[in-house]
């Protein structure tokens, strides 16, 4: 078997003197959709952001074969990692088309920019109808999306998703899933989701991991955790 | 970290009695030992320590930064000097007529800028600092009788009265006043802050989400504190006509609130005893580089020898915002601390239970210096 | 109450242009502040002692080295763009990690080390400013013939002229080009940015340098307006450009740039038509402006955020 795309191993994180992270092993391969769920505090946030280059950690972070060890986020981008934030954290007073143009900061050639640009408003249709709004006046899905395609216009290998259902509608969130399903299809794009909502993620993922305190506790394929009810109950809550 | 508060033990009570034993018995005996030239310089430190006690209320337990000190500290100095000269006051009465003054001035600052966080005060107080010597060369302010751009002299007829048993000159006397004033206003304030009223400044200033929560009101807190530290700078600034003849706008303006910002970060902003190392410093740091600068040949012929104090100041500043951003005291009560050990009531952080959840350690309210790791 | 002239158009003209002439420096001085703020939400409070920096190294390349006052005034600020710069990237990045407050500390470090240097460089009494006009603010654009004349000065209009071409570049370069889109969307959330792959610590140098080289073209135009420069000459201006900056909101441009023309019209106007003021209260009306706008509309006028480093 080869390399999985993103290796973590045995990686521990701090916030000042609690230990955030406790030893979390993570795989995700190419074109792969994996899920890590947990708990609010459980520590899934501070994994993206760990990968992210966002935070001093202990242990190894590899993606295609690169250590991401002491990496700048800028770097961590340029190496073929998207990040969407929680909070989606659009630039509110940007233009959707200006959002879209940041997200290809890292990419030098402006025509192959613009047409990224056209592709992805064929995907999310309702960005492009609101090309020229500030950010801050599209709707919660709205800005999701635009969050999603702005980290997509680095062209990454692999997308960080933080929360994408937070603060939305069931029937949103389903919209955005699906999406992203789709992308993964299409592109071949790996993406690593943090999610509270297990429920919907466990549908859209191949495979999940449960963090709890700190530590990985369960992981499989998102099948075997959608059917073990046991299990379900007591990390998932549903 | 709480240790800098620490109270109670009887151990440490002792040892705070016989601190204040000791500083009481100096302020009254130094003048016998030194003259009055020294007891002059000595009497300036005092004078500043006290404002500088101001400051680090506001700076060290509110995380403020407040740049309108040297306007403070003249607001007192000139109130004082008018009232002795113009209007007949005796300089007790006159002293607290400027700390008054002092405290009025601190609400009005202090109201619009502290109900919101972050560098709203230091704006304000830019304002205020840089308006004030101006103030006093205007019309309006000479109406006052500030004496106009050539200065405010005192005339102090503030002389050792009879029953005063021992045998010191004028300015040894006015100097034992002056300390024996100060040590009173430094065993108030420290109890002020180790009081209800502290802690809850304490409280604003690391939690101050979870203080609101608890009841503190944060901004009249933040205002009141702010108030009292204005009311120090006056009140030292009073203090300070004891020991020079004049006071001019140019002496407590912008440059003066520098000083004191430098001085209160050496001293170290969260402890009163920072004060006096900062006092002494801005009295002695200037005297130390122009008598060093004189005796090495190329900067003697520098057109202002004395400004490389001012150099000085902003090259120790730098350096202890970066290495050393608690100040002098708490490294000598580490010191201390090997040797006796203090262990505070309650003001310990929680010893048991769960820990916090992780939380981003960056984004607290912090004194102004943040530490980069915790203490202790 | 009212001044006897204040019927008189040619007078009231006049005080409405020296207003506006002087917040033009306001208004560039408020311009470098909002720079650096926008980006990094810090307060470089150390910009008008580079300024004067600047200028009195203009004087000695203009005096002792033979530079023509162009010449020397493009060598400054070359060097006020790398200066700023390095001491972003040496000094203020350090300090950063301790907070927004240590910032400011160390930007009044260097406030105290460069005021002081220049007056041990150059001494502490004025000296003939650099200017490219006879007797610093040259001959007069008469637009009312009088008495009173209503005029502006070349070195109004110089100032004018700046403050229009400085902010003209500067809005061009925010909203045209790559470099500028990215410096925006810093200013919008840092966060998002960084994981755009923006590199925060060159866009906040880069704001750093613009605002040090405004300020030491500040400085230039203050001491032209004067006609004499001293190591004291921008701490005035220190206490005017902030607030024309929070007046004006310190994460906008325009904001600075409307405030800062407003603000030198109202300390040209209060003075001239109300007899009852009498003498320099310019600072005063600066500070009162200050406790109103925080009072009423904390974020100033055409800020969008609070004076708080989020």
């Amino acid at each position: 078997m080869s390399e999985p795309l993103l290796q973590i191993r045995d990686l521990d994180a701090f916030y000042g003197r609690t230990q955030a992270l406790q030893g979390v092993d993570l795989a995700v391969d190419e074109h792969e959709i994996v899920v890590l769920l947990g708990a609010n505090g459980a520590g899934k946030t501070t994994v993206l952001r760990a990968i992210s280059g966002l935070l001093a950690t202990r242990g190894s972070i590899a993606f295609a074969g690169t250590s991401l060890g002491g990496r700048t986020p800028e770097q961590v981008v340029r190496l073929g990692i998207g990040h969407v934030p929680q909070g989606r954290g659009v630039f509110g007073d940007l233009t959707v088309e200006e959002n879209l143009r940041v997200g290809g900061f890292t990419r030098s050639d402006t025509t192959s920019v613009e047409q990224d640009i056209g592709r992805w408003y064929d995907v999310f249709p309702r960005l492009r109808e609101r090309r020229t709004q500030a950010a801050a006046y599209l709707s919660g899905g709205e800005q999701q999306m635009l969050a999603i395609a702005r980290a997509l216009m680095s062209r990454p290998r692999l997308l960080l998703l933080d929360e994408p259902s937070l603060g939305l509608a069931r029937l949103v969130t389903l919209d955005v899933f699906a999406t992203l399903r789709e992308i993964n299809q299409k592109e071949g794009t790996a993406m690593l989701l943090v999610e509270q909502n297990a429920e919907l993620a466990l549908d859209v993922a191949h495979r999940a991991y449960v963090i709890e305190s700190g530590r990985i506790e369960v992981s499989g394929s998102a099948e075997s955790l959608h059917e073990d009810d046991a299990m379900r109950r007591a990390y998932l809550g549903y | 970290m709480s240790a800098r508060f620490a109270v109670g033990s009887p151990v440490h009570r002792a040892w705070q009695s016989a601190g204040l034993v000791t500083l009481v018995a100096g302020a009254v005996t130094l003048p016998l030992v030194f003259d009055d030239y020294r007891l002059t310089q000595l009497g300036q430190a005092v004078a500043y320590a006290v404002a500088l006690l101001g400051l680090n209320v506001v700076s060290g337990m509110s995380g403020q930064i407040s740049l309108g000190h040297g306007a403070m500290f003249g607001v007192g100095a000139y109130t004082t000097a008018i009232l002795v000269g113009d209007h007949g006051f005796p300089v007790a009465a006159a002293i607290i007529a400027a700390g008054l003054l002092g405290l009025a001035v601190g609400v009005v600052v202090g109201l619009p800028a502290l109900r919101l966080r972050g560098l709203y005060l230091a704006i304000v107080t830019i304002a205020v600092v840089t308006a004030f010597p101006l103030l006093l060369v205007q019309p309006f302010g000479r109406d006052l009788g500030s004496g106009g751009a050539s200065g405010k002299p005192i005339l102090l007829s503030f002389v050792k009265p009879s029953w005063f048993p021992l045998d010191v000159t004028a300015v040894g006397f006015r100097f034992s006043m002056l300390a024996l004033t100060a040590v009173g206003i430094f065993v108030v304030t420290t109890r002020l802050v180790r009081s209800r009223v502290g802690r809850a400044l304490i409280a604003v200033r690391d939690f101050e989400t979870a203080a609101v929560a608890a009841g503190i009101r944060a901004a009249g807190v933040k205002v009141g504190a702010f108030a009292f530290s204005t009311m120090l700078g006056a009140v030292g600034g009073g203090l300070f006509m004891l020991m020079v003849p004049i006071v001019s706008p140019d002496s407590v303006g912008f440059p003066l609130s520098l000083l004191f910002i430098t001085a209160m970060i050496i001293g170290g902003e969260e402890r009163v005893s920072g004060a006096v190392v900062g006092g002494l410093m801005m009295v002695y740091l200037p005297t130390f580089t122009s008598d060093m600068a004189l005796k090495v040949p190329s900067l003697a012929a520098l057109p202002q020898p004395g400004l490389l104090a001012t150099v000085l100041y902003g090259v120790i500043l730098v350096v202890f915002v970066l290495f050393v951003p608690r100040g002098l005291m708490p490294l000598a009560t580490r010191l201390r601390e090997r040797v006796i050990r203090f262990v505070p009531p309650g003001l310990e952080g929680p010893q048991s239970g769960n820990p916090p959840r992780p939380r981003e350690p960056s984004e607290t309210a912090s004194p102004a210096v943040r530490r980069e790791t915790a203490s202790t | 109450m009212l001044d006897s002239d204040v019927g008189n158009v040619a007078y009231l003209l006049q005080l409405l242009l020296s207003g506006l002439s002087t917040g033009a420096l306001y208004a560039l001085f408020a311009v470098s502040f909002v720079v650096v703020w926008k980006a990094s939400s810090h307060l470089n409070l150390a910009a008008g002692e580079l300024g004067s920096l600047a200028v009195f190294a203009m004087a000695s390349l203009t005096t002792s080295l033979g530079f023509g006052v162009w010449a020397a005034l493009a060598v400054v600020l070359v060097a006020s763009l790398g200066g700023g710069a390095l001491l972003q990237h040496t000094l203020i990045r350090p300090a950063d990690r301790r907070g927004i407050f240590a910032v400011v500390l160390t930007t009044l470090a260097v406030y105290l080390v460069v005021n002081a240097a220049v007056g041990l460089l150059w001494g502490t009494q004025a000296r003939q400013a650099p200017s490219p006009f006879a007797g610093g603010s040259g001959g007069q654009l008469v637009l009312l013939d009088g008495p009173p004349r209503a005029y502006l000065t070349y070195g109004d209009l110089l100032a004018l002229g700046t403050l229009a071409v400085v902010v003209g570049a500067i809005t061009i370069g925010l909203h045209r080009t790559k470099l500028g889109l990215a410096y925006r969307a810093v200013a919008s959330n840092r966060l998002s940015a960084s994981l755009s792959g923006i590199p925060l610590s060159r866009m906040y140098m880069a704001g750093w340098a613009v605002s040090t080289a405004i300020a030491a073209m500040t400085a230039f135009l203050v001491g032209v307006r004067n006609g004499s420069i001293d190591f004291q000459m921008m701490t005035p201006m220190l206490a005017f450009g902030l607030t024309a900056a929070t007046v004006g909101g310190l994460d906008s441009i325009r904001g600075a740039v409307i405030a800062g023309l407003a603000l030198g019209i109202v300390v040209e106007l209060v003075p001239g038509v109300l007899t009852a003021v009498s003498g320099d209260l310019g600072l005063i009306i600066a500070l009162v402006l200050v406790l109103l706008t925080l009072l009423v509309r904390p974020q100033g006028l055409y800020g969008t955020k609070r004076l708080e480093r989020v």
